[in-house]
C-alpha cells in the first residue's frame, strides 16, 4: 500500500533529519554557552542576546528530542506490571497506552497550534524575533511524535509502539 | 481535582504510557473537565523548559558522554585497582572506589551501574567471584552516581528547592563517602566468609602510572568545585566548561574521540536530555493543579497532624520515600513531591540541602529495589543476569544503603559541614 510507504518514508527521513537537528543544536548550545563564559569574563563584553537564544535552541533540542526518543522508544515507562501481566493483558494495556499516547499527542499539536497563532505577533525582548518561534518546537516536536507513534504501530503493531526491549531503555 | 488527577495519572501509568505522556494527560483531563482552556497546558509545558539552569542537564551529560567515550571508565578502573586491588576482596572494593571517581565525572547512575558492569564484572569473574555478585554489586555502587557530584538530580532539586547548586554538589560528597563506606564494610564481612581472592600486588610505581593518567578525568569534579566556589559562574556555565574540557582531554590528550565519533556522542545526550526534560516540561501543568488545588498545605497540614518534630518527620518522609522508590521513576518522584513538601520543611525549619540529600539517596536506593529498580535491569541486561541470583547477592548491600540513609539523616553535620568549610 502506498499510503502505509508514504508514512514509513515520511518517518525515516523525518528521523534523519531530526538526529542532525539534535546533533546540531547541542553543539550549538554548548558552543553559545562557553562563549557567553569567554565574553562575559575574559573580554568583559557580556553577549545581552545569548541567554534568548540559548533558551530557545534549547527548546527545540528538547522537543525535537522528545519525538527522536519515541522514534527509538526510549521514554521512561514502568513496566513492571506489563512484564508480568498475562498475555492477553498485556496486550489490551498496550492497546490502552497507545490510544491515551495518541491523544494526548493530538490534543498537545492541536492547542500547541492554537497558542502558536496567538502569540505570534508578540516580539521576544531580545531577538526581537516571534514569539511563536518559543511555542513552535510544542508543535513540531507532538506532531513528529505522533508520526513516529503511527510509523512503530505500523511495523510493530499497538504494543510494540511505545515499548522496546529493556535492554535498549535507558 | 486532585483525585481525578491522580486517579488519571495512576492509570495511565499502570498500563504503561509514558511517565511524560501520564502526567501530561492527567493535566489535561483536569483542565478540560474544569473549563479552562487547553492552551493553558501548552503553555505551562513551553513555559516549563524555559529556564536556564535546566541547561545544565544536557552540559552535564554531555562531559560526563565524552568522558566516558574517550575510555575513561577503564583507565579509572585500572587506577583503583593498583589502589585497593591486592587486598582481601579488593576486586570487589575496586569496583566501588571505581565507581567513586566515575560518579565524579558523570551525572548518571545508569551510565555508571552500565561502565562498572561492562568493564568490570567480567574481570571479577575471571577472578573467581560470581556473576550475580558482580552485577549486584555494580547495581549498588551506581547509587554513587547522584550522590557524588556532578548530579543531574542535584540540578533538578536545586532548581525546584531555589537553592545554590554548588553547595548542595558539595554537601553530596561526605554522603556519597559514607554510603561508599558502607558497602565496602559489606564487602569486607562477606569476604570473611567466602572465597574472595585479592588481584596482584600493590606498587608505588603502578600507582602513579595509572594515577597520572586518570589525573586529567579526576581534575574534572575538582575544577568544577572551584568554578562553585568562585562564585561568578552559574552552574550552566560551569557545565558548559567542563562539557568543553571533556572535549579537549578526550581529543586532544587522549586522543581516543574522533570528531566522527560526536554526532552519535551529541545526539545520544540531546535524547536523553530530552527524555528527563519531557517529565520537567510535563510536571508544569500537574504541578499547576496540585498548588491550585492546595495539596502542599494539605500535605502539610497532615503530617503537622502527626507531628511537629522534624526527626519524627524525616523518619515518615524517609519510609514515604522509600516505598514511592521502590514503584516510581526516580526524577518524576522528585518532580511531583518536591513542590509539595518544600512548605512544610519550610515551616519545620530542615535545612533545604540536607534534605536535598536525604531525598536523593532515598530515590538512589529505590533504584536498585524490585520491582522498579532500573539499575538492577540495566546490571541484568549487562552482564545476562537472572534477577533470582541477583537478588540473593544484593540484599545484604540494601541493607548497608538504609544503614547509610540513617546515618545520613540523623547526622545532618554529613551533608552540611562540608559546603560550610569550603565557604557555600
Amino acid at each position: 500500500m502506498t499510503g502505509l510507504n508514504l508514512i514509513r518514508r515520511l518517518d525515516d527521513w523525518s528521523s534523519r533529519v531530526e538526529d542532525a537537528a539534535l546533533a546540531i543544536l547541542h553543539a550549538a548550545i554548548a558552543t553559545l554557552v562557553c562563549a557567553a563564559v569567554v565574553f562575559r569574563y575574559v573580554l568583559s563584553d557580556p553577549l545581552t542576546w545569548s541567554e534568548e537564544l540559548i533558551l530557545l535552541l534549547f527548546a527545540w533540542m528538547v522537543f525535537l528530542g522528545i519525538a527522536s526518543a519515541f522514534h527509538a522508544r526510549t521514554h521512561i515507562i514502568i513496566d513492571v506490571i506489563v512484564m508480568f501481566a498475562p498475555r492477553w493483558l498485556a496486550r489490551a494495556f498496550g492497546l490502552l497506552a497507545f490510544l491515551a499516547t495518541a491523544v494526548v499527542l493530538g490534543t498537545l499539536t492541536f492547542f500547541s497550534w492554537r497558542y502558536l497563532q496567538r502569540e505570534m505577533p508578540n516580539i521576544t525582548p531580545m531577538l526581537g524575533i516571534s514569539a511563536g518561534w518559543l511555542i513552535a518546537p510544542l508543535f513540531v516536536g507532538s506532531a513528529l511524535s505522533l508520526l513516529h507513534l503511527l510509523r512503530n504501530l505500523l511495523d510493530e503493531g499497538p504494543a510494540g509502539a511505545l515499548w522496546s526491549d529493556i535492554t535498549t531503555r535507558e | 481535582m486532585v483525585t481525578l488527577l491522580l486517579g488519571a495519572f495512576a492509570l495511565l501509568i499502570v498500563v504503561g504510557t509514558p511517565i511524560w505522556i501520564a502526567m501530561a494527560g492527567s493535566a489535561l483531563l483536569v483542565i478540560f473537565m474544569e473549563g479552562i482552556p487547553l492552551t493553558v497546558a501548552a503553555q505551562r509545558i513551553v513555559a516549563g523548559v524555559q529556564s536556564f539552569p535546566l541547561l545544565a542537564i544536557p552540559l552535564f551529560t554531555l562531559a560526563g558522554s565524552l568522558m566516558n567515550a574517550s575510555g575513561i571508565s577503564e583507565r579509572l578502573f585500572s587506577f583503583t585497582k593498583a589502589l585497593v586491588g591486592h587486598i582481601r576482596g579488593g576486586p570487589a572494593h575496586t569496583l566501588v572506589v571505581g565507581e567513586v571517581f566515575l560518579s565524579g565525572i558523570s551525572g548518571s547512575s545508569v551510565a555508571d551501574t552500565a561502565a562498572a558492569a561492562r568493564v568490570f564484572v567480567p574481570q571479577l569473574e575471571k577472578l573467581g567471584y560470581p556473576r550475580a555478585f558482580g552485577a549486584a554489586l555494580s547495581a549498588v555502587a551506581g547509587t554513587l552516581g547522584p550522590i557524588i557530584p556532578p548530579s543531574i538530580l542535584m540540578v533538578v532539586y536545586a532548581w525546584q528547592a531555589n537553592i545554590s547548586l554548588g553547595s548542595l554538589f558539595v554537601a553530596g560528597i561526605i554522603p556519597g563517602l559514607v554510603m561508599a563506606g558502607c558497602i565496602m564494610a559489606t564487602i569486607a564481612i562477606m569476604a570473611l566468609k567466602r572465597d574472595f581472592r585479592p588481584a596482584g600486588t600493590f606498587s608505588f610505581g603502578n600507582l602513579w602510572k595509572e594515577f597520572r593518567y586518570a589525573s586529567l578525568a579526576l581534575l574534572m569534579p575538582v575544577l568544577i568545585i572551584i568554578g562553585f566556589r568562585a562564585g561568578l559562574f552559574t552552574a550552566t556555565e560551569i557545565a558548559g566548561v567542563a562539557a568543553a574540557y571533556s572535549l579537549v582531554v578526550g581529543m586532544l590528550i587522549y586522543r581516543t574521540i574522533r570528531l566522527a565519533d560526536l554526532p552519535a556522542i551529541l545526539i545520544g545526550t540531546a535524547r536523553e536530555t530530552a527524555v528527563i526534560l519531557a517529565i520537567v516540561a510535563a510536571a508544569s501543568p500537574f504541578s499547576w493543579i496540585l498548588a491550585v488545588d492546595q495539596a502542599p498545605q494539605l500535605v502539610t497540614d497532615f503530617m503537622k497532624s502527626i507531628s511537629t518534630d522534624p526527626l519524627v518527620v524525616l523518619l515518615i518522609l524517609n519510609i514515604a520515600l522509600l516505598i514511592a522508590g521502590m514503584f516510581m521513576e526516580t526524577i518524576a518522584i522528585m518532580i511531583i513531591l518536591v513542590p509539595i513538601l518544600l512548605p512544610l520543611l519550610a515551616s519545620l525549619q530542615i535545612d533545604l540541602v540536607h534534605f536535598g540529600i536525604v531525598l536523593l539517596v532515598n530515590l538512589v536506593i529505590g533504584q536498585v529495589t524490585p520491582p522498579v529498580g532500573v539499575l538492577c535491569f540495566v546490571a541484568m541486561a549487562i552482564t545476562r543476569e537472572k534477577l533470582g541470583p541477583l537478588f540473593r547477592e544484593l540484599w545484604p548491600f540494601l541493607i548497608a544503603l538504609i544503614v547509610a540513609l540513617a546515618i545520613i539523616t540523623y547526622v545532618p553535620a554529613l551533608s552540611l559541614w562540608l559546603p560550610r568549610v569550603a565557604g557555600f
